[in-house]
């Protein structure tokens, strides 16, 4: 089974443009996207053993239902909150331009030993292929976290 | 021939890897022979450098 790529992201540009860029070198991992912390957590409750990285915005657009009332998608820092209470699995990137959230995303998934790097978004959706993406391979090739044999990253 | 990438820090190679999506190789004596290629040109390899992501997607791993 392939391992996954877990991103929360609700602009339609953004998950576009980072879906080409993993697209070109992640191309053997199956990325997913969502745009509601709830449903992201119910996904990583049965699939966080399998997950590679996980990439989380915070602010959220509010959701239409389809009788046309508006609903809360939560933020990323739902997210962060359910990752706390679990053993790390995999680095967490946090890319939001809500930089006190971010701060507060980062301590508290760090006091619970994940590893975390933080991107700003900015210039449009020029920092997608750029500091986004090289936060992303870092967090997927390195630095080494060793299995107990030893082998697996 | 071999695709993939590689990162060098502080004049070593940190990480060896076949992610490439216009090559996708698969192969991880190709790998291997690459950070023997590189070491012959004078570059130090670290230990655990080189990473290599199986088609399948499946965990990658360290293979020297």
């Amino acid at each position: 089974m392939a391992m996954k790529i877990i991103i929360l992201e609700d602009n339609e540009e953004r998950r576009a443009a980072m879906r080409r860029c993993l697209d070109d070198r992640f191309y053997q991992y199956e990325a997913r996207f969502f745009d509601d912390a709830a449903e992201l957590i119910d996904y990583l409750r049965a699939n966080l053993n399998d997950t590679l990285v996980i990439s989380l915005d915070h602010d959220l657009e509010l959701k239409p239902t389809p009788t046309g009332e508006m609903t809360d998608p939560g933020t990323g820092r739902d997210v962060a909150d359910y990752l706390a209470r679990t053993a790390p699995v995999c680095p967490v990137v946090i890319h939001t331009t809500n930089s006190s959230a971010a701060v507060g995303m980062e301590m508290v998934l760090q006091d619970a030993h994940w590893e975390t790097r933080c991107v700003l978004p900015c210039d449009d959706l020029e920092w997608i292929p750029t500091q986004w993406f090289q936060s992303i391979r870092r967090a997927i090739v390195g630095p080494l976290r060793r299995s107990v044999e030893g082998r697996s990253l | 021939m071999y695709a993939g990438d590689l990162t060098i820090k502080d004049d070593k190679v940190a990480d060896l890897t076949n992610l490439s999506g216009t090559f996708q190789f698969d192969d991880e004596a190709g790998l291997r022979a690459v950070a023997e290629q590189l070491r012959q040109h004078g570059l130090e390899v670290e230990i655990g450098a080189v990473r290599f992501f199986p088609s399948d997607g499946s965990r990658p791993v360290i293979l020297e």
